[in-house]
C-alpha cells in the first residue's frame, strides 16, 4: 500500500526529517571558497611541483582557492575562538602537576581530557606536536602505572603525530625513553595520512569553506602518483578523484592534467556557471558531480601491474583507460553512482513505524485502560 | 555506511522498546485514577455504644468476585486515611470495616451490601457497630451521598412509628418496611379495626449506613406517592414469591375483600393491588412461603371480618395469581406461628378464641397446643400431626438447621391463656410432630426469634407476664441443639409486636413495635451486631 504523498516529499524529505530526528549527519552551512590541503611526503620530488602546476591551473579557470597555509590559519583561529586549545593547555598543567604528586589516575584523567579536547578541533592538522604532547604525557603515566600496552599504544601515537619527537634525558627517566624509543621503532616509518571525511566536514565548517581540494602522493614503482580528491562539504563526500602518475621531466603537465579532469566537478562545487561555448568542461560526458565514498588515504598497493601509463595516468575519472586503482577502503569503484540508502529505499518503513508506535502506546490506553479510584476512610 | 548502521542500530531500539511495550501493556495495564472513593463510618453516639472507643486500628477489606481480596489497616486515631488505591470501576464489591483494640481483637464492625465501585467521587456511609451488642441508629441527622442515588435518613427514628407491622429482605439488600399500627392508635390498638388505625407507609432500611432510606411515604401517605400501600394494613404478612422480585402481602386489618391482597415490585419500588384476593379475607393469620419448586404462599386461620376465627387454609399459586383454599385446620386458630419445613409447613399453636382486647381482659381466652401439617406432595393437604407439650399462643417458631437428626422447629414463649407467659421452650420434629423440652427463656409473649449465621437463635424483646406495661427491653441468645450458655443481652428500646430481621451483613434489624408502658407504637430502632 502507498501513501499518496507527493513524490519529492516521499524519499528524500521523510528520509531527511527522519535523519534530522535520528541524529543523522547534517549538511554543512555553505561556504564560498575551496580549500586547498596538500598532504604531502616530506623532502624534494615530483609531487610538490605537480601540485603546485595543478593550484595554478585551477586558479587560472577561476576556482577560489584557499591556500593550505591560509587554511590552517583559519583552524588555528577557530580553534582558539572556540577555547578549546586554551582549555586543553589548561588541562594539561593541571595533569603535569597531579602527575608529579604521583596521583596517576587523576593525571591521566586530565590527559584525555585534554586529548579530548583538541580533537574535536584541528589542531591535529595545523599543530600536532600541541596534541602529541598529552599522548605522550598518557604514555608516561600509563608506564609508570606499570600498564604497558596502554603505554605504548600513547606513545605509538604520539610519535605518528610528532616523528620528530624526542625525550628529553633531564626529565623522562631511561625507562620512559626507553619505552618511547622501543614504540616508535615499532610504528616504523611514517607516511602522511589523509584526514577522514568526517575530519574534513569539521575542517570546513571551523574554516567556513564549501569543500576541500585533498592533494596527496603515492609511489607507483619507482614512479610518483599524484591524487587530487574533491571534497563536497554539502554532502560531506568525496565527490571526485583523480590520479596521475608523473613523469618526472613533464610534472607541470601531470598537474595540469589533473587540474583540468577536476575542474567540472569543482566548478560545480563552487557554483561557476557553465560558459558552454565549446562544452569543452565536458571530460568524457562526464556532467555532473559524482559521489564518491571513502576517503582517499592510504597507499595504492595491488595495482601496479594495471598501471598502463600512455598518458601517464593510473585511472582517473572519466579516462579513456578503466580505472586501475580502487579507493583505499575497498569500497565500490569510485564512478557508480551509489544506491539510495536503504531507509529512502524503504521509506514506507517509516510511516509502518510510526503507525505501530502509535498503536503500541494508544492500545494500553484504550483496551487495557482500566479506571481505578482510591478508597479512603474518613473515620470522625 | 555508519550513518546507515547507526540507523539501523536505532530502528532495531525502536522495534524492541514497541515490544516490549506491546508485551507489557496487558500485564501492566493502564491504570487511569478517575475517582475516589470515602468510607465514612457512622456510629450510634448513644452512650457506651461507641465502636470507636478504644479502637487502635481499623481493618479495612475489599472483596469482590474475580478480584484478590484487598486488606488495609489503618490508624483508627486519625480523622481519615488512605487505606487503597486503584480499585477497579466497575467492579461490585463488599466493603468490611473492623475496629481492632490495642490488643488485636475485633471490638467492633460494619459490612456493606454488594455494590458498584463507580468513577467520579463517591461515599460509601457504613455503620460500624460494637460486637455482641445492640446499637442504636447513627447519630447523624440526615446525609446525603454524592455519587450514590439514594439518601439516607440517620436518625434515631424510623419514618413512623409503628407495630404489628411486615417487613421483608429485599433482592438487593434493603429491607422493606410496611403497615402497622401507628402512632396514634390509643392505648388499645389490637382492639380497633378501622383504616385510620392501620398505616399504609412503607420505608426501606439500607443495612450498610445503618439507615432509612429518604424515599420513604413518610411523615404521611398521598394517594399517588411511591412505597405506599393499596390500602393501611396492620397484622399482614410480606413474603417473597419464590423464584420472583415479586412480594406479596395478604390479609390484616381492616378486613377488606377489595385489598385483600397485594404485591411490591422492588424494581418499580411501588405497591400494586392483586388482581385476586383471598377467597376469605382474613387478619392475623399464620402465612409462610415454600421453597422451590412448590413456589406458594400458604395462609392459615386468622379472623375474619365479623370477628371470627377461621380454619381455612389457602393458598397462592404464583404460576396463576389466584388463591384457592385447600382445606381446614384441625380447629379454627388466630395468629398461629407457622413455618416452612422439608417435610410441609407446620401450623403451630395459637389462640382458639379470641374476642376481646387487651389480653389482660380477655379472660376467656384459650390457647391451643395443636400441630397441623400441610403437605404439598400429590396437591395440597391439611393434616393433624401432634401437640405442643404446653398450649401457647403468640409464641416465636423457628426452623433450626439440620444437624444430623433431621430438621427441627423451635418453638419458645407465648401465653397459654389467661395467665402468666410461658418460660419454655420446645423442640418440634416436623416429621413425627413430637414435641421435647429445650431451653428455658425469661416469661415473654409477642417477641421475635431470629436464626443467626451461627446456629444460635436470639430471642428478642415481648411482653412479660404483667402485659403491655411491661415489655422487655433485653434479649436472649439461645444455643437449643449445641447446648450453649444462653447469653443474654440488653437492647436499645423495650419493645414487643416488633419486627426482627436477620439481614446480609449478619446484623439483625429490630424495628417498631409497641413500647413501654402502653406506648402503641414506636419509631426507634436497633441494630444487633452478633
Amino acid at each position: 500500500m502507498r501513501i499518496p504523498v507527493p513524490r519529492l516529499v516521499r524519499a528524500r524529505w521523510v528520509a531527511a526529517l527522519l535523519g534530522l530526528a535520528l541524529g543523522l549527519p547534517v549538511a554543512a552551512p555553505a561556504a564560498e571558497p575551496i580549500g586547498w590541503l596538500e598532504i604531502l611526503p616530506p623532502g624534494p620530488g615530483a609531487a610538490g611541483p605537480a601540485a603546485l602546476a595543478a593550484r595554478e591551473a585551477l586558479g587560472t579557470r577561476g576556482l577560489p582557492l584557499l591556500g593550505s597555509e591560509e587554511l590552517l590559519g583559519r583552524l588555528r583561529a577557530a580553534d582558539l575562538a572556540a577555547g578549546r586549545v586554551q582549555a586543553a593547555g589548561r588541562l594539561l598543567a593541571e595533569g603535569r602537576q597531579l602527575h608529579l604528586g604521583l596521583k596517576l589516575p587523576e593525571a591521566l584523567e586530565r590527559y584525555r581530557q585534554a586529548v579530548a579536547l583538541l580533537e574535536e578541533g584541528c589542531v591535529r592538522f595545523y599543530e600536532p606536536g600541541r596534541l602529541a604532547e598529552p599522548v605522550l604525557q598518557i604514555g608516561v603515566a600509563e608506564h609508570q602505572a606499570g600498564h604497558r600496552a596502554e603505554a605504548e599504544k600513547a606513545f605509538m601515537r604520539a610519535a605518528a603525530l610528532a616523528p620528530g619527537l624526542e625525550l628529553d634525558e633531564g626529565y623522562y627517566s631511561p625507562g620512559v625513553r626507553a619505552a618511547f624509543l622501543a614504540a616508535r621503532e615499532r610504528l616504523g616509518p611514517l607516511s602522511p595520512g589523509s584526514p577522514r571525511p568526517e575530519e574534513l566536514l569539521r575542517m570546513c565548517q571551523a574554516a567556513g569553506l564549501r569543500g576541500l581540494v585533498v592533494v596527496s602522493s603515492e609511489r607507483v614503482g619507482d614512479r610518483p602518483v599524484l591524487r587530487l580528491a574533491l571534497f563536497d562539504a554539502t554532502r560531506a563526500r568525496f565527490v571526485a578523484l583523480e590520479n596521475s602518475m608523473l613523469d618526472e621531466a613533464e610534472v607541470g603537465d601531470g598537474g595540469a592534467l589533473l587540474a583540468e579532469r577536476l575542474w567540472p566537478q569543482a566548478r560545480v562545487l563552487a557554483g561557476i556557471p557553465e560558459d558552454g561555448a565549446d562544452g569543452s568542461d565536458q571530460v568524457d560526458g562526464v556532467d555532473e558531480v559524482d559521489e564518491v565514498d571513502g576517503s582517499v588515504d592510504g597507499g595504492v598497493d595491488g595495482g601496479v601491474d594495471e598501471v598502463d601509463g600512455s598518458d601517464g595516468s593510473v585511472g582517473s575519472i572519466g579516462s579513456e583507460e578503466p580505472l586501475a586503482i580502487l579507493p583505499p577502503d575497498g569500497g565500490p569503484p569510485p564512478l557508480e553512482e551509489e544506491p539510495p540508502a536503504w531507509y529512502v529505499q524503504h521509506w514506507w518503513i517509516w510511516p509502518v513505524a510510526a503507525a505501530v508506535l502509535g498503536v503500541a502506546i494508544a492500545l494500553p490506553l484504550t483496551v487495557f485502560r482500566e479506571d481505578v479510584v482510591d478508597v479512603r476512610v474518613r473515620i470522625h | 555506511m555508519c550513518a546507515c548502521a547507526s540507523t539501523r542500530w536505532r530502528l532495531a531500539q525502536t522495534l524492541r522498546l514497541l515490544g516490549l511495550l506491546l508485551a507489557a501493556a496487558p500485564g501492566a495495564g493502564c491504570q487511569w485514577d478517575v475517582g475516589r472513593l470515602d468510607i465514612q463510618l457512622v456510629h450510634t453516639a448513644r452512650e457506651g455504644q461507641n465502636p470507636l472507643e478504644d479502637i487502635r486500628w481499623l481493618r479495612v477489606r475489599v472483596d469482590g468476585e474475580g478480584m484478590s481480596p484487598r486488606v488495609a489497616e489503618v490508624d483508627a486515631s486519625a480523622s481519615s486515611a488512605q487505606a487503597f488505591s486503584a480499585l477497579p470501576v466497575g467492579q461490585v464489591v463488599q466493603v468490611r470495616v473492623e475496629g481492632l483494640n490495642g490488643s488485636g481483637y475485633v471490638q467492633s464492625r460494619g459490612l456493606s451490601r454488594p455494590f458498584e465501585v463507580r468513577a467520579g467521587d463517591q461515599t460509601l456511609y457504613l455503620y460500624l457497630s460494637l460486637v455482641g451488642m445492640f446499637s442504636g441508629p447513627p447519630s447523624a441527622t440526615e446525609v446525603s451521598a454524592p455519587g450514590f442515588a439514594d439518601r439516607f435518613r440517620t436518625s434515631s427514628r424510623t419514618g413512623e412509628g409503628r407495630a404489628f407491622h411486615a417487613g421483608a429482605e429485599l433482592p438487593d439488600g434493603l429491607v422493606l418496611l410496611a403497615g402497622g399500627v401507628g402512632a396514634e392508635a390509643q392505648d388499645d390498638p389490637l382492639a380497633r379495626r378501622d383504616a385510620s388505625v392501620a398505616l399504609r407507609s412503607a420505608e426501606r432500611f439500607d443495612p450498610t449506613a445503618g439507615a432509612f432510606l429518604l424515599d420513604s411515604s413518610w411523615p404521611e401517605c398521598v394517594a399517588d406517592e411511591r412505597l405506599c400501600l393499596s390500602a393501611g394494613r396492620a397484622f399482614f404478612s410480606l413474603d417473597r414469591l419464590v423464584g420472583r422480585d415479586t412480594y406479596l402481602a395478604v390479609g390484616g386489618e381492616p378486613v377488606d375483600s377489595e385489598f385483600a391482597a397485594e404485591t411490591f415490585e422492588p424494581e418499580d419500588v411501588h405497591f400494586f393491588p392483586a388482581r385476586v384476593g383471598l377467597a376469605r379475607p382474613r387478619t392475623r393469620a399464620g402465612q409462610v412461603t415454600l421453597p422451590e419448586p412448590t413456589q406458594a404462599v400458604v395462609v392459615a386461620g386468622g379472623l375474619d371480618a365479623a370477628g371470627v376465627p377461621l380454619a381455612s387454609v389457602e393458598v397462592f399459586d404464583a404460576s396463576l395469581g389466584t388463591f384457592s383454599e385447600v382445606g381446614a385446620l384441625g380447629e379454627a386458630r388466630v395468629a398461629p406461628a407457622m413455618v416452612a419445613t422439608p417435610e410441609g409447613v407446620l401450623v403451630i399453636g395459637g389462640w382458639t378464641t379470641f374476642r376481646e382486647w387487651p389480653v389482660e381482659q380477655a379472660e376467656d381466652r384459650t390457647a391451643s397446643a395443636r400441630i397441623d401439617r400441610i403437605t404439598f406432595d400429590g396437591g395440597p393437604r391439611v393434616e393433624s400431626l401432634g401437640s405442643l407439650l404446653h398450649a401457647r399462643a403468640e409464641a416465636s417458631a423457628v426452623l433450626l438447621p439440620d444437624q444430623g437428626e433431621g430438621a427441627r422447629v423451635f418453638v419458645c414463649g407465648g401465653l397459654p391463656g389467661p395467665g402468666d407467659a410461658l418460660d419454655s421452650c420446645e423442640l418440634v420434629d416436623p416429621a413425627t410432630g413430637a414435641s421435647a423440652e429445650s431451653s428455658r427463656v425469661l416469661p415473654r409473649y409477642r417477641h421475635t426469634a431470629t436464626l443467626l449465621d451461627d446456629g444460635r437463635v436470639l430471642i428478642a424483646g415481648g411482653f412479660n407476664d404483667d402485659g403491655p406495661a411491661s415489655a422487655y427491653n433485653n434479649a436472649q441468645i439461645l444455643d437449643p441443639l449445641g447446648g450453649r450458655v444462653t447469653v443474654r443481652k440488653d437492647m436499645v428500646a423495650k419493645r414487643a409486636g416488633h419486627t426482627a430481621h436477620l439481614l446480609r451483613n449478619g446484623m439483625v434489624l429490630l424495628v417498631g413495635g409497641q413500647g413501654a408502658n402502653g406506648q402503641p407504637a414506636i419509631e426507634d430502632y436497633e441494630l444487633f451486631n452478633p
